[in-house]
C-alpha cells in the first residue's frame, strides 16, 4: 500500500489510501514557531475532527508511538501534547466507531507543531502502514523568518567535515559571512544557549564548534530572527543536540581518512566519529545519556589547491616572467627556481577533539532538566613563509573550549494553553593561545593519524601564563624564543638571511582567556488558537584576559596584559498572533545593554589625564515579522515581511590596544577604545515560497539591510586617536535570494541563489588603513560583498532517508570573488585605495557515496557500510586571495629586487669552509660565494619566500571510511 | 553482549582495519643541500682569501686544527684557532667558550696543537704588541722614524703560551700559561739624531707573514712543550712558572719533539740578531 500527502484544500494535507474509499486526515503543519530553538522538546497541539462535517470528536485517543505519550481530546476535539522528544513520529488516532489513523509529525525544538486530524467514520484497518515524514516543510505559511534547516542525520551525509561547512551550503551565507555581514555579525545557539564568542568573534568566529554528528538539526536564520536573538547584525545559528532515545541504547562508529589517496588528493585527514546514546534505566525511566566524539587529525590542515608551490612567470608582470625565465634556463641557477614544494602544505599539522556528552532527566510529565558538557580542542600549525625553512620553530595556535550547560524546562497545559518556562545557567570557557610551538609537539608527542592525544607544547607558556606583575619585573624574554636569523638550512645558504629564517623562533606570544556565566530566564504560554507570547531574560558576566607580547625574544620587550570584567544583558517580550487562523504576526521588542568594564585613560600618553569609567551601552531594537498565506493558494504560496532593529556589542577586542599583523608585521597597532557603542543594523526583508508542485518549493527574498556604527580604526573624528577603534563605518547590502527545495523518494534537491551588493564605507579594522582611507571615506564594496553565490545539494539513496542499499550526497558552490581593494601609491607617492577589481570565481564540488552492506556478521543489531567521501573532486584551484599592491599572485621585480637588497660589490666571500657556505649558490664551484652570486641568489630567495601557496583554495582529498550503526 | 560492549569491540574492529590507510606521513622538511665532501689524494681544506696558518693533526688524524685571520663568522677576529673535517667541510672555532663569548676582540690565538690524549690543546697568544706608530721610549724618542715596511704589522712583544683542557669553561687566566717577553726591535741612531727600528728575522716574518715561529710541540709524554722566543729554544713543562733553554739552539724555531721523546728537530736562522729588514 502507498500513502502520500496531496493538498486538497486550504491548509489541508489528506493522506490517502489508494485502494479503498479516502481516508481524510487533515494535516495542519502551522507551527505557530518559537524563533528560537529554546527547548530541547517541542510541543504538539492539535484538534481531531469528523470528515466531512468537521465536528469535533471527543474522547479520542491519541498517542505517539514509542514514546509512552498518551491523551484524550478535549469536548472541542482539542489535545496538547507538551515535551515531546525532537524529532520524527507517528501520532496514533483512535476512536471507536473511526478508522484508527496514523499520522507522521516532526517535532522541532522549542516549537509548536500544530495539527488537525480528520477522521472518517468507516473502520478501516491500518496496521503496517508506512508513511514518510516530511525532513523539513517545503513551504512554512506561518513562519515570518527566513531560515533553513539541516536535520542531524542529513549533517551525517553531507561531504563536511564540520557544522561551519554544512552552514555554508546555506543560501545568503558566503565563507562565515551572512547576507553580506562581516564575520562575527552572526551569532551562535547550543540548546538555546547563546555563545557568541564575544572577544574576537570577528577574527575567530563561534570559538565553540559542536561535531555534526552530535546534533539533531541545525537552524540558521538569515532574515527576520526574533527579538530573543541579542549580539547578531546578520544570522543566527541554532545547533539542537540528540538525546539519548528512552527505548534502546543506539550508536554509531565512523573512521574515514585519506591517508592512502596518493598526496595530489590527500590532506593528510583522518576522523573517528563515535555517538552512543540510551536509556539510563537504573537511574530512572526517563533518564537518557548521550556521548559523542569527534576526533580529526591533520598532516596538511589547511589544504591548498597548489600545495607548496611558487611563482609561475605567468603569475606577475612581464619582467618577473624574464626574471624567472632568465634563473630557471641558466643550468647553474635552476635549482634555486622552486625548491620546495609539495602537493601538501608543510606545517600545517595538527588535530581536533570535541567531546559532547548530555544527560536528560524527566520529572513526570512536566518538568526536564538537561545538563550537557561540550570540550574542544583545536590546534594547528600555522605555515608561515618566512619560516618554511626552519626545521624547528614554527608558530601554532591552540583553542581549547569548555561548555557547561544545565537547562530546567517546565511545560504544562492549563486549559488549553501550554506554559513553558526554561531556564539555564552555563559557565563557558574559551581559552586560545597563539605562539612559538616547542619542538617537541613534533618531535615527541605522540600521534596516531595524525591525531594526538596531548596538546600542543609552547614555548615560554608557564612564562607568559605567569603573574603579569612578575613578568614586568622580571623584563626577561619569553624562555625558549630567540631571534629570527640564520643563514644556512634554506636552499639559498647565506643568501636567505633576513628573508627566510631558518633559526630562531617566530616572535608572537599572544593568549586570551574568556570565562563567563551565562544565565537565561524564558517563559511562553501559547494557546490552541495560535497566539504566543512569549518573554526572557538573559546575561552574561565575563571575565577575560588578555595578553600579547609582539617581540617575544627581547628583553625588556613588555606584553600588554588587560583583565576585565564585562557585561551584557537582555530582555525581551514577543507576541506572536495568528490572525484569521492564517496570518502570523510576530511584534516584538528587545533590550540590550553592555559595559565593558574597563577604566580608562583617553589620552595615553599623557599620565596625568583623567581616568574615565565606561558606562552602560543600551538599546530598545523593535522587530515585525508577518506571515500570510496568499489566499485561494490554499497554503501553497505565502510572503513574509520582515523589519527589525539589530545590534551587538562590539567584540570586546576592540577595547584593548591591539597589534595586528602577522609574525613579522607587528608594527601596526590600534588603541582600543573601551567606550565603543554597539554596532546597529535596521534589516528589511519581503519574501515570497510557493509550492510549484507538491514535492519542489521555491521561494524568492528580497532584503535591505542598513549597517552603521560598525567598528573601525581608519576614520579620524574628533576627540579620538587616528588608528584607534571607533564605530564609524558604515554600509547598506542589498540582495535578492533564490532558493529551490525538492523532495522526492529517494532524492532532497536543493538549490540557492544569491545576489549581493554590499557597499559602504569600511576602514577594516584588521588592516593598515594608510593615510588615503584616514584622511577621506570613500564609498565602496565592502571586503565581504559577494556578488553571486549558488549552492546546489543533491541527496539521494540512503542519504535521502531512503532504505536503498547506496546513498550518495552532493554539493556544489559557486561563487563570484570578493572584491579586491588595491592600494596604489599615486604622484606623490601617497598610498590611496582603488575598488573595481574583484577576485575571479570558485567553485567547489564535495561528493560522498555509500554503499550499505547490511548486518554485520558477529553483532546482532549492527550495519555496517562503507563511504567513499571526496572534496573539492574536480580538483578547482579557486584563487582566494590577491595581492592589493599589484592585483596579481606576485609582486613585481622591482619588489623583489628591493627585498633582495644591495650586494655591495666589496662583499667579503663566503668561503666553502664557513659554516654560512652553500654549494647551492656557489654557481662556479670554486669554494667562494661571490658578491655576483650572492645578488643572484637572493633575488631567487625573494622569488621564493613570495610563493602564493595560501592564495588557493582548498585541495582535493578523497576518503575511504567505514561506518558501523546499532 | 550488551549495547556499549558491541559498540567498544566495533570500535576496535573499525580502528585495526582502518588505522593502517587513514595514516600518512608528515610533509618532510626541506633537506638543505650537503657540502660536497673530496676524495682526492689532495684535498683543499680552505679557500679563504685571508690567511690560514699552522695546521696540526687531531689525534686521530681525522681533524686538522688551524689559526686564521679571521673567520666568516667572526670576521674581525685577528687570529682565531679552528678545527676542520681532514675530507674538508664546514671550519668550525676551537674553545668555542672562549672564541665564542665575545672574547675575539681580547684575544689573539695562533697555533693549535693537541696534546697526545687530545684532551688538551696548546695554543699562542699574542698578549701584547709594540704600536706600529709607537717608537721607544728615548731620550731622542721624538725623532724617530719607523721602518715603514715592518710598521704594517705590528711586531711581537709578549707572547702566552697556553695550555687548556678542550671541554674547559673558565676564563684562559685560570689555564697553565707561560708568559714570554719577546726580544722585538732595536733602536739604532743615525747621525741625524733619527732612531731606525730593525726587527729580529722571526719578528719580521711575523710581521710580513704572520709565520710564528713560537709555535709549540708536545713531548710524546704530554707533560712538556717545546717552543722557540725566535732567538731559542725552550722547553716547557706544562704549569711551571717558567721554561728552561735548551743549550745550543740559538735561533732555532719551528721545533718538533720526535714521537719517541728522544729527539727535537727544528730550524736554525742565518742571523740571530737584529738587523735592516
Amino acid at each position: 500500500m502507498r500513502y502520500d500527502f496531496v493538498h486538497s484544500g486550504r491548509y489541508d494535507c489528506v493522506l490517502r489510501r489508494a485502494s479503498i474509499a479516502p481516508l481524510c486526515a487533515w494535516l495542519l503543519l502551522l507551527a505557530a514557531t518559537s524563533p528560537a530553538s529554546s527547548q530541547t522538546t517541542g510541543q504538539i497541539i492539535g484538534r481531531v475532527l469528523e470528515s466531512g462535517t468537521r465536528e469535533p470528536i471527543t474522547a479520542a485517543d491519541i498517542h505517539i508511538e514509542g514514546t509512552g505519550l498518551q491523551v484524550l481530546t478535549s469536548e472541542r476535539g482539542d489535545f496538547v501534547f507538551m515535551s515531546v522528544p525532537i524529532g520524527q513520529h507517528r501520532l496514533r488516532v483512535e476512536r471507536i466507531g473511526f478508522a484508527t489513523t496514523v499520522v507522521p509529525v516532526l517535532v522541532r525544538a522549542g516549537q509548536a507543531t500544530r495539527l488537525a486530524v480528520e477522521l472518517t467514520t468507516a473502520p478501516v484497518e491500518v496496521e503496517g502502514i508506512t508513511a514518510a515524514v516530511e525532513r523539513v516543510r517545503l513551504i512554512e505559511p506561518d513562519v515570518t523568518q527566513t531560515h533553513q534547516v539541516i536535520l542531524g542525520e542529513e549533517l551525517i551525509e553531507l561531504p563536511v567535515d564540520n557544522v561551519e561547512q554544512a552552514v555554508e551550503l546555506t543560501t545568503g551565507v558566503s565563507e562565515g559571512r551572512f547576507r553580506g555581514g562581516r564575520v562575527g555579525q552572526e551569532v551562535y545557539r547550543i540548546d538555546g544557549l547563546e555563545v557568541k564568542n564575544q572577544l574576537e568573534a570577528a577574527t575567530q568566529g563561534a570559538g565553540l564548534e559542536v561535531s555534526p554528528s552530535s546534533l539533531e538539526e541545525i537552524d540558521v536564520v538569515t532574515g527576520g530572527f526574533g527579538v530573543d536573538n541579542g549580539s547578531a547584525l546578520s544570522g543566527v545559528v541554532s545547533y539542537v543536540t540528540r538525546r539519548g532515545s528512552r527505548e534502546r541504547w543506539q550508536g554509531r562508529l565512523a573512521l574515514q581518512g585519506d591517508g592512502w589517496a596518493p598526496d595530489d588528493y590527500s590532506w593528510g585527514f583522518s576522523e573517528l566519529s563515535a555517538s552512543l546514546g540510551g536509556p539510563l534505566k537504573f537511574i530512572s525511566d526517563r533518564t537518557t545519556l548521550f556521548t559523542d566524539l569527534l576526533v580529526q587529525g591533520f598532516i596538511d590542515g589547511d589544504s591548498r589547491a597548489r600545495g607548496l608551490t611558487c611563482l609561475r612567470p605567468e603569475d606577475g608582470d612581464p619582467e618577473l616572467a624574464a626574471a624567472i625565465a632568465g634563473l630557471r634556463s641558466d643550468p647553474r641557477t635552476a635549482d634555486l627556481y622552486c625548491p620546495y614544494t609539495s602537493s601538501q602544505m608543510p606545517y600545517q599539522r595538527g588535530d581536533k577533539a570535541i567531546g559532547f556528552l548530555r544527560l536528560d532527566q524527566g520529572f513526570g510529565d512536566e518538568i526536564s532538566l538537561m545538563a550537557s558538557l561540550l570540550y574542544n580542542r583545536r590546534q594547528l600549525e600555522l605555515y608561515t613563509p618566512e619560516f618554511k625553512y626552519n626545521p624547528d620553530h614554527q608558530l601554532g595556535q591552540r583553542l581549547e573550549g569548555f561548555l557547561a550547560n544545565l537547562a530546567f524546562d517546565w511545560t504544562a497545559e492549563r486549559s488549553g494553553r501550554i506554559y513553558n518556562v526554561v531556564g539555564r545557567a552555563a559557565a563557558v570557557r574559551i581559552d586560545r593561545y597563539l605562539g612559538a610551538l616547542d619542538p617537541w609537539t613534533f618531535d615527541s608527542r605522540s600521534r596516531v593519524a595524525g591525531f594526538g592525544t596531548a596538546g600542543f607544547r609552547f614555548l615560554g607558556e608557564d612564562h607568559a601564563r605567569a603573574p603579569i606583575e612578575e613578568q614586568l619585573e622580571s623584563g626577561d624574554a619569553l624562555p625558549g624564543y630567540s631571534q629570527p636569523g640564520g643563514t644556512t638550512g634554506s636552499p639559498f645558504g647565506p643568501a636567505a638571511e633576513g628573508i627566510f629564517f631558518t633559526e630562531g623562533t617566530p616572535g608572537l606570544a599572544n593568549w586570551n582567556q574568556t570565562d563567563y556565566f551565562a544565565a537565561d530566564l524564558t517563559g511562553e504560554i501559547l494557546n490552541a488558537r495560535g497566539h504566543a507570547f512569549r518573554a526572557g531574560f538573559n546575561g552574561r558576566f565575563y571575565e577575560i584576559e588578555s595578553y600579547e607580547r609582539a617581540l617575544a625574544y627581547l628583553p625588556g620587550n613588555l606584553p600588554s596584559f588587560a583583565r576585565f570584567y564585562p557585561t551584557t544583558l537582555a530582555g525581551y517580550l514577543e507576541i506572536s498572533l495568528l490572525a484569521a487562523h492564517s496570518v502570523t504576526i510576530d511584534l516584538g521588542l528587545r533590550l540590550e545593554a553592555f559595559k565593558s568594564g574597563i577604566s580608562f585613560q583617553q589620552d595615553r600618553v599623557n599620565l596625568a589625564s583623567p581616568v574615565i569609567d565606561t558606562d552602560w551601552h543600551s538599546l530598545v531594537l523593535p522587530r515585525l515579522g508577518l506571515a500570510v498565506p496568499i489566499p485561494g493558494t490554499y497554503d501553497r504560496a505565502m510572503f513574509r515581511i520582515n523589519y527589525g532593529a539589530v545590534a551587538q556589542a562590539p567584540d570586546f577586542r576592540f577595547f584593548l590596544d591591539t597589534t595586528l599583523g602577522d609574525s613579522l608585521r607587528a608594527d601596526i597597532r590600534r588603541q582600543g577604545n573601551p567606550n565603543l557603542a554597539f554596532e546597529r543594523g535596521t534589516a528589511w526583508e519581503v519574501g515570497l515560497d510557493m509550492l510549484a508542485t507538491e514535492k519542489l518549493s521555491v521561494g524568492v527574498t528580497a532584503f535591505l539591510k542598513q549597517l552603521h556604527n560598525l567598528v573601525t580604526s581608519g576614520l579620524t573624528f574628533s576627540g579620538f586617536s587616528e588608528n584607534q577603534f571607533t564605530t564609524g563605518d558604515f554600509g547598506t547590502v542589498k540582495g535578492l535570494e533564490i532558493s529551490a527545495r525538492g523532495h522526492w523518494d529517494g532524492l532532497d534537491l536543493g538549490l540557492g541563489y544569491a545576489l549581493m551588493s554590499a557597499e559602504g564605507v569600511t576602514s577594516s579594522a584588521f588592516e593598515d588603513p594608510g593615510a588615503g582611507l584616514t584622511e577621506s571615506r570613500l564609498e565602496f564594496p565592502l571586503a565581504f560583498d559577494r556578488r553571486h553565490a549558488l549552492d546546489f545539494t543533491m541527496l539521494a539513496g540512503t542519504a535521502a532517508g531512503a532504505a536503498w542499499k547506496w546513498g550518495a550526497s552532493l554539493t556544489t558552490s559557486v561563487r563570484s570573488g570578493f572584491p579586491l581593494t588595491r592600494s596604489i601609491s599615486d604622484v606623490d607617492g601617497v598610498v590611496v585605495p582603488e575598488v573595481g577589481e574583484r577576485l575571479p570565481w570558485t567553485s567547489t564540488v564535495g561528493l560522498r557515496m555509500t554503499w550499505d552492506f547490511g548486518a554485520l556478521p558477529g553483532c546482532r543489531g549492527c550495519s555496517w557500510r562503507a563511504v567513499v567521501d571526496g572534496r573539492n573532486v574536480l580538483g578547482t584551484e579557486n584563487i582566494v586571495a590577491l595581492r592589493g599592491d599589484t592585483g596579481s599572485l606576485a609582486p613585481t621585480a622591482e619588489q623583489l629586487t628591493a627585498i633582495a637588497g644591495d650586494v655591495p660589490e666589496d662583499m667579503q666571500p663566503i668561503v666553502f669552509e664557513s659554516p654560512s657556505y652553500s654549494p647551492a649558490i656557489d654557481f662556479d664551484r670554486n669554494g667562494s660565494i661571490t658578491a655576483d652570486e650572492m645578488r643572484n641568489a637572493r633575488f631567487a630567495a625573494a622569488l621564493d619566500r613570495h610563493d602564493p601557496s595560501l592564495f588557493f583554495g582548498p585541495g582535493r582529498s578523497l576518503r575511504l571510511g567505514l561506518e558501523i550503526r546499532f | 553482549m550488551t549495547a556499549p560492549l558491541r559498540f567498544v569491540l566495533g570500535f576496535a574492529v573499525v580502528v585495526a582495519i582502518f588505522a593502517p590507510i587513514a595514516c600518512s606521513d608528515d610533509v618532510g622538511p626541506f633537506q638543505p643541500a650537503e657540502r660536497p665532501s673530496a676524495n682526492d689524494s689532495i684535498i683543499r681544506l680552505t679557500y679563504s682569501a685571508a690567511d690560514d696558518h699552522t695546521p696540526a693533526w687531531s689525534a686521530n688524524s681525522d681533524t686538522v686544527y688551524y689559526s686564521a685571520d679571521g673567520f666568516q663568522t667572526q670576521p674581525t677576529s685577528r687570529g682565531v684557532l679552528l678545527s676542520v673535517p681532514r675530507r674538508s667541510g664546514t671550519a668550525n672555532p676551537l674553545l668555542l667558550n672562549v672564541q665564542e663569548a665575545g672574547s675575539v676582540a681580547e684575544h689573539w690565538l695562533l697555533a693549535p696543537t693537541a696534546d697526545p690524549t687530545a684532551e688538551r690543546l696548546a695554543f699562542i697568544e699574542i698578549v701584547e704588541t709594540w704600536s706600529p706608530h709607537q717608537c721607544p721610549v728615548e731620550s731622542f724618542s721624538l725623532s724617530c722614524v719607523l721602518d715603514e715596511t715592518a710598521a704594517r704589522r705590528p711586531p711581537l712583544n709578549r707572547i702566552a703560551v697556553r695550555v687548556r683542557d678542550v671541554e674547559a669553561t673558565g676564563t684562559l687566566d685560570g689555564d697553565p700559561t707561560l708568559m714570554i717577553d719577546l726580544r722585538g726591535v732595536t733602536i739604532v741612531s743615525d747621525s741625524g739624531m733619527k732612531s731606525i727600528v730593525h726587527n729580529y728575522p722571526f719578528q719580521r716574518l711575523f710581521a710580513e707573514e704572520r709565520a710564528t715561529a713560537v709555535r709549540a710541540s708536545w713531548a710524546p709524554d704530554g707533560e712538556r712543550l717545546v717552543l722557540s722566543d725566535g732567538l731559542q729554544l725552550l722547553i716547557w713543562t706544562v704549569g711551571a712558572d717558567s721554561a728552561e733553554a735548551v743549550p745550543n739552539t740559538e735561533d732555532g724555531a719551528w721545533p718538533a719533539w720526535s714521537p719517541d721523546g728522544e729527539w727535537i728537530a727544528f730550524t736554525t736562522g742565518r742571523q740571530r740578531s737584529a738587523g735592516p729588514g
